[in-house]
């Protein structure tokens, strides 16, 4: 099944660091250049179906400020997830641009 | 990839500043199991996001500035779209799809029982809107016809047009129009009605019952959320059925039996009794319980009307129709609620065969 948006921007968040609720919601607001930004609520939701999925799994937990942020890693099978979702939206982004080039659109 | 540290020791909790109680408070429409897992991380992360956010704003205005929104941050409320985001998940949560991650298998019947609800409650009032338009030349020419104001009519057209649109936008897959529509049925009875008709917070209690009971399938929609699965195809026959079914009624009150219609709601109902009863899903009873309420208070709507009519020849037989659509819907809501408790005892979940793609 295809990922959602969000779900491959809090994934390719994870990629190479493990990161925290707060951090992933930044991290998701940059990499889209601030278009998504994830509630609290909706960052929860994402978070428990990729759990539940195997995508990602709880990491270490810190304590900040005298609260508790717990960390999140990209398992094995969400990194193979994420590499084929980018090589699906590569095959589509080649494709559009393309037929664009030879259609003389762009 | 980073191992897991254990936990350090906790720290005292400081005191919680009115952000943090306001969204604890807002936390409290999440199922509890949820809740026990999430909540603590949602509020510290909120807590770090407004508090970033905050200081981030007057960045260029300096340190201390920056430190004065910070502690500031904690005194406000939590923004809308978070309070959005915490209800939107509620939703999903408390009437889960199969595939929802984190939802007991109770919301997950619950949310079975709601999405039918809709599928099968949105077709009768389409029904009679159907009826209505090929009947209007022969109602123009009854008694009482004139009675009826055009506001009568375009309440009575418009709801009926936005259960047909509803329906076929959520058959079609496009649940998202599908809930815009529903708003706009919700909001229909205000905009045609105007001053008239008094908020529904300004509604005594039991009108409001009465009111949330009957626009039940518009609410249902809601449980048709992105983790929903599509609808059958087969579906699609649910309309004509729905017509069917008005104009069988209709047919049965011109030839012998008075008050036929009335009888509608409840055969809807008991259809769906009859399919979660035969295959013990409690999607199914679950819809058959809440339209059987809806037929209930329909019904007792429709016996207030026959009762304060004048005693004439053939008020009798309506009365009886009205008591014995009365007597049927609460036989199927008792079953309906019966048969949902024995099997959740039993821990039988929904079958999701209703709505899935192999239903059969």
């Amino acid at each position: 099944m295809a990922l959602t948006e969000p779900a491959v921007l809090v994934l390719t968040a994870l990629v190479g660091e493990s990161r925290h609720g707060y951090a992933l919601i930044s991290e998701v607001q940059e990499l889209s250049g601030g278009r998504v930004t994830l509630s609290v609520g909706t960052l929860y939701g994402l978070l428990d179906r990729l759990t539940g999925e195997g995508l990602i799994a709880r990491d270490r937990e810190e304590v900040h400020a005298g609260r508790t942020r717990r960390y999140y890693r990209l398992t094995d099978d969400g990194a193979a997830a994420l590499a084929a979702e980018a090589e699906r939206l590569a095959q589509l982004a080649a494709a559009a641009s393309g037929r664009l080039r030879a259609a003389g659109a762009v | 990839m980073t191992a897991v540290s254990p936990s350090p020791s906790p720290l005292p909790a400081p005191a919680a500043s009115p952000l943090e109680r306001s969204y604890r408070r807002l936390l409290r429409v999440l199922p509890r199991g949820y809740r026990e897992r999430w909540e603590d991380d949602m509020v510290a992360v909120l807590l770090d996001t407004e508090q970033e956010a905050a200081a981030q704003a007057v960045a260029s205005e300096g340190a201390q500035r920056q430190d004065e929104e910070f502690e500031l941050a904690l005194l406000q409320r939590p923004p809308l779209r978070e309070v959005a985001g915490v209800l939107g998940l509620a939703l999903r949560l408390h009437l889960a799809a199969p595939s929802t991650p984190g939802a007991s298998a109770r919301s997950r019947a619950v949310g079975d029982a709601v999405r039918l609800t809709a599928l099968l409650g949105l077709p009768l009032p389409a029904a009679y809107g159907v009826q209505q338009l090929v009947l209007m030349p022969w109602w123009a020419e009854q008694p009482g016809w004139s009675q009826l104001t055009v506001a009568d009519g375009v309440e009575w057209v418009a709801g009926c047009v936005v259960a047909l649109l509803t329906w076929t936008l959520l058959v079609a897959g496009h649940r998202r129009v599908a809930a815009g529509a529903a708003v706009t049925g919700l909001v229909v009875p205000w905009v045609v009605a105007g001053a008239q008709l008094p908020p529904p917070w300004a509604l005594p209690p039991g009108e409001l019952v009465v009111w949330l009971v009957l626009l039940l399938p518009l609410l249902s929609v809601a449980a048709w959320h992105r983790d929903a699965p599509a609808p059958s195809p087969r579906w699609w026959w649910t309309l004509p059925a729905g017509v069917a079914l008005v104009f069988a009624l209709w047919g049965l009150e011109q030839v012998r039996v008075s008050g036929a219609s009335f009888a509608a709601d409840v055969v809807v109902a008991a259809f769906a009794l009859g399919a979660g009863w035969r295959h013990a899903d409690r999607g199914w009873l679950g819809a058959a319980a809440l339209l059987g309420m809806l037929a209930l208070v329909r019904g007792v709507v429709t016996w207030g009307f026959v009762a304060a009519m004048p005693a004439e020849q053939g008020v009798a037989v309506l009365a009886a129709m009205a008591a014995g659509v009365l007597a049927a819907s609460g036989i199927v809501v008792v079953l309906s609620w019966a048969r949902w408790r024995l099997l959740a005892r039993l821990n039988r979940p929904s079958q999701h065969a209703e709505v899935g793609p192999e239903a059969s």
